[in-house]
């Protein structure tokens, strides 16, 4: 019986480890070769009760509608957003692939941060300078995004956090 | 983020290590292999979390539970835990709430059976385990007959009250299997004709008719059916419940296909819901008497007067005679224990003397 258990229990083994692998293979190789672009956001702050805390994320969006692809264009400062959406995979240029079946959805909607800083981080959002701009940095390969950092008016929000807290 | 990673992987790579080691030494304890099982189904929980918050990847809250709980299904079959089931039903029900699709309803289907199917495989071991399994599976596969009625446009309380009655109606089980397939079945069969005894019940229906829905509904229907029959010669009382239960099951069912959410016919299936309702109750109540059984009567007491009770939020009856009414069910329900009591007691006297 125990002879019989070991191998399939090996093959589950693998099973369960290669899902989280496959996960961190696309994303790291998007964060290493992606090219990179700024989206500006307005957060706020749930609570994930399996994955802690974050900061939720809209990102800014010209366009809306059903389709699996958003064309990404760059504005005169230097700022991205979704410019077409589309059914069809685009053969050039950059573009990201919707986070929801039905309607096109910007897979920018959660930076996960510190259980601490999280909710510092939304209160500071709150309370900012209307010029000054949030925006997050990603990357971008075969409609892959992956978020690298947010900012607030070009720092860091965990620096802007450490730098309050002392 | 390479540490953040190696900490994702670090708690599945132990536990799992873990699980080799009950399988190779520990086999026979039954504490190794439960703590172990859910040590390892929390491990897989926590990797996938981990993973999604160091990419911050958008919350598909769906796709993450039943992901996780697809990954802990072998674990059930491979350790021999129960645990992890519970955990595994979570997730599929979670799923199958949040996707509301035709083809999740069919997937729900398969993932219950591939869970419920580990229980049957062990339908002929006692002990407690067993019992509890089976208590989780039925549960469980009400909240599934619940949210399969939502996803498939079915009357809910239709949908429900076939699944208690299939439960009734299935024979041949090991003894420790008959509590809870009973107490299930029973309750839940007789909350559901109580709800349906209300006007209201009849009165608002989906518009849509969805086919895998009717069909899905009408098997289960001739399901309890093919098991009712089997019922008539060993149970009398039973087979005259069930087939009742039957009874209303395909009067909702023709209510839901055919349209008739309108006058007279709502009108008439409530009157028909209220005398099935109480002529199961007195049957319950003279089988009791009959067979001095405190529990049958009380079922059948209990049904009566709930459904007497129920009436008084329909009706504009007097404050005074609602007392006068609650006075004589009381009186009533003592009195009849008392004379089953009393018949009890006879023989001993007998015996005695």
């Amino acid at each position: 019986m125990k002879k019989r258990l070991l191998p399939i229990l090996i093959a589950v083994f693998i099973i369960q480890l290669f899902v989280p692998i496959y996960m961190i293979i696309g994303k790291y190789d998007t964060l290493r070769t992606g090219e990179e672009f700024k989206f500006k956001v307005s957060p706020v702050d749930p609570y994930d009760a399996f994955r802690g805390r974050y900061v939720s994320l809209n990102a800014r969006q010209e366009v809306s509608g059903g389709g699996k692809y958003g064309i990404i264009a760059i504005d005169t400062d230097g700022y991205a957003y979704i410019e077409t959406i589309t059914d069809e995979k685009p053969k050039s240029g950059a573009y990201v692939k919707s986070s929801s079946r039905d309607w096109f959805t910007m897979p920018i909607e959660r930076y996960y941060m510190d259980e601490k800083l999280a909710p510092k981080a939304e209160s500071l959002t709150r309370q900012r300078d209307e010029n000054k701009i949030t925006y997050v940095t990603v990357r971008v390969k075969n409609g892959k995004l992956v978020i690298s950092g947010l900012f607030i008016d070009g720092a860091a929000i965990e620096d802007i956090i450490n730098t309050l807290a002392d | 983020m390479f540490l953040r990673v190696t900490l994702a992987f670090l708690p599945l790579v132990i536990s799992q290590a873990l699980a080799f080691f009950t399988i190779k030494r520990r086999y026979d304890s039954l504490a190794w292999r439960e703590s172990v099982a859910i040590v390892v189904t929390a491990s897989v929980f926590a990797a996938i979390a981990i993973v999604g918050q160091v990419f911050h990847l958008p919350g598909d809250y769906a796709a993450y539970v039943l992901t996780c709980g697809l990954l802990s299904l072998p674990m059930i079959y491979i350790l021999d835990a129960v645990t992890p089931l519970i955990v595994y039903y979570w997730t599929i029900l979670n799923w199958a709430a949040l996707e509301q699709s035709e083809f999740s309803a069919l997937i729900l289907f398969v993932l219950f059976a591939a869970g419920a199917a580990f229980v049957f495989a062990k339908r002929n071991q006692e002990g407690a385990r067993l019992s509890y399994m089976t208590w989780i599976t039925l549960i469980t596969g009400f909240v599934a007959a619940f949210i399969l009625g939502d996803i498939l446009y079915c009357s809910l309380l239709l949908i429900v009250l076939c699944y208690f009655t299939l439960l009734l109606s299935v024979e041949d089980l090991p003894d420790s299997l008959h509590p809870p397939f009973k107490v299930i079945g029973l309750t839940g069969g007789l909350i559901t004709l109580a709800v349906l005894t209300y006007s209201g019940m009849w009165e608002y229906q989906y518009e849509y008719i969805d086919i895998g829905g009717s069909l899905f509904v009408g098997g289960m229907l001739i399901a309890a059916l093919f098991f009712t029959v089997k019922t008539f010669k060993r149970d009398k009382l039973k087979f005259s419940f069930l087939l009742s239960m039957i009874f209303v099951c395909v009067m909702r069912y023709c209510w839901d296909l055919l349209q008739l959410a309108i006058m007279p016919y709502e009108f008439i299936f409530m009157i028909l819901s209220n005398l099935i309702l109480l002529t199961i109750g007195i049957g319950f109540i003279v089988h009791g008497v009959r067979h001095t059984s405190l529990l049958t009567t009380n079922i059948g007491m209990t049904s009566v007067c709930t459904l007497i009770v129920m009436r008084f939020f329909d009706s504009e009856m007097d404050i005074f005679w609602r007392g006068v009414v609650f006075l004589a069910l009381g009186t009533a329900f003592l009195l009849v224990n008392l004379k089953i009591l009393r018949i009890k007691k006879r023989p001993q006297t007998g015996v005695e003397q």
